[in-house]
């Protein structure tokens, strides 16, 4: 039972970051109407400008977040100019292809960066020490992976839902036909939304890389995937869903490995991606699949 | 030739039969993630039917082939009724299961004294059949190269059928194409056993030109690969995913010199060529008017003859 | 071509398939002759990526070692398959049954080595190692999949 319990505490802090990762990548999809691969390695190129201001310049925690946001950003308008802007609407596969071109690109650059596999990735505030809440303990980093990554769901949810910029960003979401007719400058939002996303991303990477301490190549691959799995279980295009989605990814990931291993663990996780989709293809909080599926019309 | 050369146009000739299935449900409208599950089956089938029960070479292919088909058919059962991100997630997932069971995997029997077979994330050594029959390097390319001929003549006879014109109806819009009367779930199911069973294919021929496999190979990055290999070469043509493969490992073995910096160029090149073709170099487009030309100028002139 | 007739040509190019299959293939394998050993060792030089790796070969069943082998090595990645073409390597035998040879890989990383084996014995074996700024050392079962993060 103590197990149980302090299994799910962790999952829920470790699903707040997958949730993070979600949130920008749902975001790029509901503008976009395509998908990003190149998400992952965006954020790890963001990732990457931190690390070398750590390893070079031996610069703490909070620049290397700042270096990590605006390393993603920039990387994110990068990829929205050459693999989605100039595409033609219809174009949506070789979009997606294009950007996994722009993915090969930025690995190879990160590796010209720092060639070596493995680097130090400054600590989050409070490593090493925990909390002993009785039975449970409570590590400080993870606590403090989850508080930031709530503060920061709450200003993507704030900006989305109470600015002009987040009405105009839903609007597109919900037609950019529609929005562009009434006045909705849409290229300039969706690169906003893009740029938006990718810092998001970039924020959610720093958390996780700050936990484990270290940086390698593997890190691009493994963001998008567990972004793509967290929105796809969660359901496309909806920010609660996205939340949900890193949460029970999360806390299944946590569960599964305590009990059967990594290996099984993934299994798993791909195991209940795959009856989701097939049994509630919306995900658990995602609209009806008619609606995705409209979505996706223009898909090759 | 020498080896190198071998190698290289070896590896191109395997890679293509991942890339054409990836080709043939993108002719269905459906993007898949996961063909390399199929090409893995295909491997490990193979490679068990020569290394432990001692199959021939041929029986061995066709039933990595029949591995492929029957496993894709098995996954293109529930996945149907999806479309768009949802399938190709779906398909994602199926194929990271397929991988991650083969590394749980262990089947070995002693052979000569040694233990053969598939053990777990350790790989699958000695698939030596081969090595052990003196089937040369070059023979084998040739081997691979008969096959892929076949393989692009089935496409040519597909692309002039009803059916080849019924899966690219259905490709364009499934709901239309129902309408108009064809059998839109027959003929997805039949696409993705078809796609399996090529997978499956190169999958034998790639275990056997290796003599090793690992669950590693078979990766997402794999599965990746093989579908934009369709959109760099084109989707008018079943030699457009061949000619994408050629490009990739063409245009990479050429830059070698640029040495660290080959994939920052190779990757701008792609993004920038799918910018001008969005469908690729030979897309319908083109091929129409190439078939266009081809009998309005040169066909007529030979029959006059 | 009428269309037709698309059914039944399909049908005569899967039996030329068949048949190019079956013409493909020989007999069944017959058991060869002596079996190496091969152990490999790679340490790191002074330029980046680069290794030099001795290869001791020996007979499998009397142990004794192989001199006189023509070694040759290929390298692929099994992470990238069929990605990184590089010439074979052609090892040069320092004493009776061990060889060195200099490698220089396109990046770190796990690489499966295909040691060739001509002459005196003709044999194949395969190699994990995983290469990185320090050395390299064999690739261990128990490692964790690629891309994954330990939490």
């Amino acid at each position: 039972m103590v197990d149980f319990a302090q299994n799910t505490i962790d999952g829920v802090m470790i699903g707040a970051s997958y949730g993070l990762l979600a949130l920008g990548f749902t975001l790029i999809f509901g503008v976009m109407r395509r998908l990003n691969l190149s998400y992952g390695p965006v954020i790890m190129f963001g990732a990457y400008l931190g690390t070398l201001l750590h390893v070079q310049l031996g610069f703490g925690a909070v620049a290397v977040a700042v270096a990590c946001v605006l390393g993603a950003a920039l990387a994110g308008i990068y990829v929205e100019r050459l693999c989605f802007a100039p595409m033609r609407p219809g174009a949506a596969i070789a979009s997606m292809v294009s950007s996994f071109a722009i993915w090969m690109q930025l690995e190879q650059a990160v590796v010209l960066l720092l060639p070596r596999h493995t680097y130090p990735f400054p600590p989050l505030l409070g490593s090493g020490t925990s909390l002993e809440l009785g039975p449970l303990v409570l590590r400080l980093d993870y606590a403090v992976m989850l508080v930031a990554a709530l503060i920061l769901m709450l200003a993507v949810h704030v900006l989305l839902y109470r600015s002009r910029f987040g009405l105009a960003i839903r609007s597109i979401i919900e037609n950019p036909m529609a929005a562009g007719l009434v006045g909705v400058h849409v290229r300039a939002a969706t690169l906003g939304a893009f740029a938006l996303a990718s810092a998001a991303g970039g924020f959610a990477g720093f958390l996780v890389l700050a936990v484990d301490q270290q940086i390698t190549p593997m890190f691009g691959m493994w963001a998008t995937f567990k972004g793509l799995i967290a929105m796809m279980i969660g359901g496309l295009g909806s920010v609660g869903g996205a939340v949900l989605g890193g949460l029970v990814l999360g806390i299944v990931e946590v569960h599964s490995q305590w009990h059967f291993g990594p290996q099984a663990r993934d299994l798993i996780v791909f195991v209940l991606l795959f009856v989701c989709l097939v049994l509630r293809p919306g995900g658990m909080l995602g609209q009806a699949p008619e609606r995705g599926l409209a979505m996706l019309r223009d898909r090759v | 030739m020498d080896d190198y050369l071998i190698g290289v146009l070896s590896n191109i000739g395997v890679i293509s039969f991942v890339a054409l299935s990836s080709y043939l449900l993108l002719l269905t409208g459906e993007i898949s993630f996961g063909q390399q599950a199929f090409f893995a089956i295909g491997a490990y089938a193979a490679g068990i039917a020569t290394a432990l029960w001692g199959w021939p070479l041929s029986l061995a292919l066709c039933g990595g082939a029949a591995a492929g088909a029957a496993a894709a058919l098995l996954i293109a059962m529930p996945t149907l009724r999806l479309h768009g991100l949802y399938f190709s997630i779906a398909t994602l997932a199926c194929a990271e299961m397929i991988r991650i069971l083969f590394e749980l995997f262990r089947y070995q029997i002693v052979v000569d004294g040694a233990l053969v077979g598939p053990n777990g994330s350790d790989g699958f050594r000695e698939i030596r059949y081969v090595f052990e029959n003196d089937i040369g390097a070059f023979e084998f390319m040739l081997v691979i190269y008969a096959m892929l001929a076949a393989t692009l003549a089935c496409f040519a006879a597909l692309e002039r059928s009803r059916l080849g014109v019924a899966l690219r109806m259905i490709g364009s819009d499934d709901v239309l194409a129902a309408s108009h009367g064809v059998a839109v779930a027959h003929c997805k199911i039949m696409a993705a056993g078809v796609a399996g069973a090529i997978a499956g294919i190169g999958g034998g021929l790639y275990a056997h030109m290796t003599t090793y496999i690992e669950p590693r190979i078979f990766d997402i990055m794999l599965g990746v690969h093989s579908l934009a290999y369709g959109l760099i070469g084109g989707l008018g043509t079943a030699l457009g995913p061949v000619l994408g493969v050629v490009l990739d490992v063409g245009v990479l073995e050429s830059i070698r010199w640029l040495a660290g910096y080959r994939m920052i160029v190779f990757g701008g090149l792609v993004a920038l060529l799918l910018i001008v073709r969005p469908r690729g170099l030979f897309d319908e487009t083109t091929v129409y008017r190439l078939n266009r030309i081809w009998r309005s100028t040169i066909a007529p002139k030979r029959e006059n003859r | 071509m009428p269309a037709n007739s698309a059914p039944a040509l399909l049908i005569a190019l899967g039996a030329a398939l068949s048949i190019a299959i079956a013409g493909g293939s020989g007999s069944l394998a017959q058991p060869a002759g002596a079996r190496a050993q091969a152990d490999i060792q790679c340490s790191r030089t002074d330029m980046p990526r680069e290794f030099d790796c001795v290869v001791t070969l020996s007979d499998r069943r009397t142990g004794e070692a192989l001199g006189g082998v023509d070694l040759t090595i290929r390298l692929d990645m099994p992470s990238m398959p069929m990605a990184h073409n590089m010439r074979p390597v052609k090892a040069t035998e320092a004493r009776s049954g061990t060889y060195r040879a200099r490698i220089r890989l396109d990046m770190l990383g796990d690489w499966a080595l295909q040691l060739n084996l001509k002459g005196r014995v003709r044999d194949r074996v395969v190699k994990t190692l995983r290469f990185d700024e320090s050395g390299a050392a064999p690739v261990d079962a128990t490692r964790t999949a690629p891309g994954q993060h330990k939490h």
